[in-house]
């Protein structure tokens, strides 16, 4: 059970070291510069919005849509404040590109010539 | 009362409807624009990597990176970094990560046709996400525009397993259209996109500094400054690298040079009395502090300007 405890630290304390949006700022103090971009474009002070809370949420997500936990992170990690932000309201919701594959394309037909010819 | 004949309110009720259908629609760009300003265009260099079944996110990905110079970048790296297993499909803003863990700056464009053609015109290729189903049955694909006729009034692309794919104008559009009309261009470094406006811009290139790869943000910034002098928020940027880098003097040159664009700019002069902070000059910072307050009184952090920095001043003198 210790050694859980010990493997479980390490992890996150691991991810917070890897995970370059993670590491505190040495100069934390500074307003950063996609802040004030992101003010300005859409007036909103996000100050107080709870931004690793969201990071974590997402990064739930991608693992439970069958991404892989460390990647998950890295994927997480490369997102910007809104991109994070958007993806909260469920990974479900959002456009996700795939294409045609060959037997979506022949339910489609199959369908058109149902609704065209024997409806 | 008469009651109305079946058929006259059947037709009433579908007029009503088709009215409906057609109000909520937005009018379609492609008959604004005048195909004879277009020139004809095809990035016929643009490599093709036919997807796997559901992958053209990859796929897609791979083309604009290897045109921007990430030569490493295959489908089959990408993968991992952008495919969703349970969706079977790949998220936007996890193809602009992956380009901007492959060290380039992806860029939104605006969703306007006339804005896309000007990229391919510039010799970028440009990702985008169509809905080749229906509104409510959607198949989202991604695709890349290489090219555009104006005689045939066509647009070229790169698409799933076709290397080269045609489709007209309207019938682009309508796919576009079905995806929110995004899409976004990768440049090479040292290049900005065509249809660049700075705050979007700016916001891709903070989005890179937020994420540590200061190089590149750096260079970015240098290149946005050349192209719009008069935008504080290159300087402002470079300040910011400069300052999380523990070079103060060079920060505060750059907020300086900020501050010269836009005095008006709270945050200029919040940063540059840290600037100063950190360089033991107490009273400069605390002056810099009054004016980021006085400014925005109201804002949260700014507003507390003084009290934050004559706090910061007072800790730092009693460290030494």
């Amino acid at each position: 059970m210790k050694k859980s405890l010990v493997i479980g630290t390490s992890l996150v304390l691991g991810s917070f070291v890897l995970n370059p949006a993670v590491i505190p700022q040495a100069q934390a103090d500074i307003v950063a510069t996609h802040e004030v971009v992101a003010e300005q474009q859409s007036g909103l002070n996000r100050a107080q919005l709870s931004e690793q809370l969201m990071r974590d949420d997402v990064q739930e997500q991608l693992v439970r849509f069958g991404v892989d936990p460390q990647e998950a992170l890295d994927r997480v990690a490369a997102m910007t404040d809104e991109e994070v932000m958007e993806l909260t309201a469920g990974i479900d919701q959002m456009p996700a590109g795939a294409g045609i594959s060959v037997s979506t394309t022949v339910i489609l037909v199959a369908i058109i010539i149902w609704l065209v010819f024997f409806r | 009362m008469t009651k109305w004949p079946d058929a006259l309110q059947k037709l009433l009720l579908s007029c009503l409807l088709i009215f409906l259908i057609g109000c909520s629609s937005t009018p379609m760009q492609y008959r604004y624009l005048d195909s004879q300003t277009l020139s004809d265009v095809e990035l016929t260099n643009t490599p093709f990597y036919p997807q796997d079944e559901f992958q053209c996110g990859p796929a897609a990905l791979a083309t604009v990176l290897n045109v921007a110079g990430v030569d490493d970048a295959t489908p089959e790296t990408l993968k991992p970094q952008v495919y969703l297993p349970e969706r079977e499909g790949s998220l936007q803003s996890e193809l602009l990560g992956a380009a901007r863990r492959a060290e380039r700056i992806p860029y939104v464009i605006r969703p306007q046709l006339a804005d896309l053609f000007k990229e391919v015109e510039a010799g970028n290729p440009v990702l985008v996400l169509q809905n080749l189903g229906f509104a409510r049955w959607p198949i989202w694909h991604y695709a890349v525009v290489i090219g555009y006729n104006p005689r045939r009034n066509e647009v070229i692309l790169r698409s799933g397993t076709t290397e080269r794919e045609t489709m007209s104008l309207r019938a682009f559009e309508h796919s576009w259209r079905g995806g929110n009309y995004w899409a976004m261009v990768v440049p090479a470094l040292g290049e900005l996109p065509a249809t660049a406006e700075p705050i979007r811009y700016f916001a891709a290139i903070a989005a890179q500094e937020q994420q540590g790869r200061f190089e590149l943000a750096e260079a970015s910034y240098r290149l946005a400054m050349e192209r719009w002098p008069s935008e504080y928020m290159a300087p402002f940027g470079l300040g910011n690298i400069a300052f999380q880098q523990g070079r103060f003097s060079e920060a505060e040159f750059y907020y300086y040079k900020a501050s010269e664009i836009a005095a008006e700019e709270p945050a200029i002069f919040f940063n540059l009395a840290w600037a100063l902070v950190r360089q033991n000059r107490g009273e400069e910072a605390l002056l810099a502090a009054e004016i980021a307050q006085m400014l925005a009184p109201e804002h949260a952090r700014y507003g507390a300007s003084v009290e934050i920095i004559s706090n910061a001043v007072n800790q730092t003198t009693r460290s030494h």
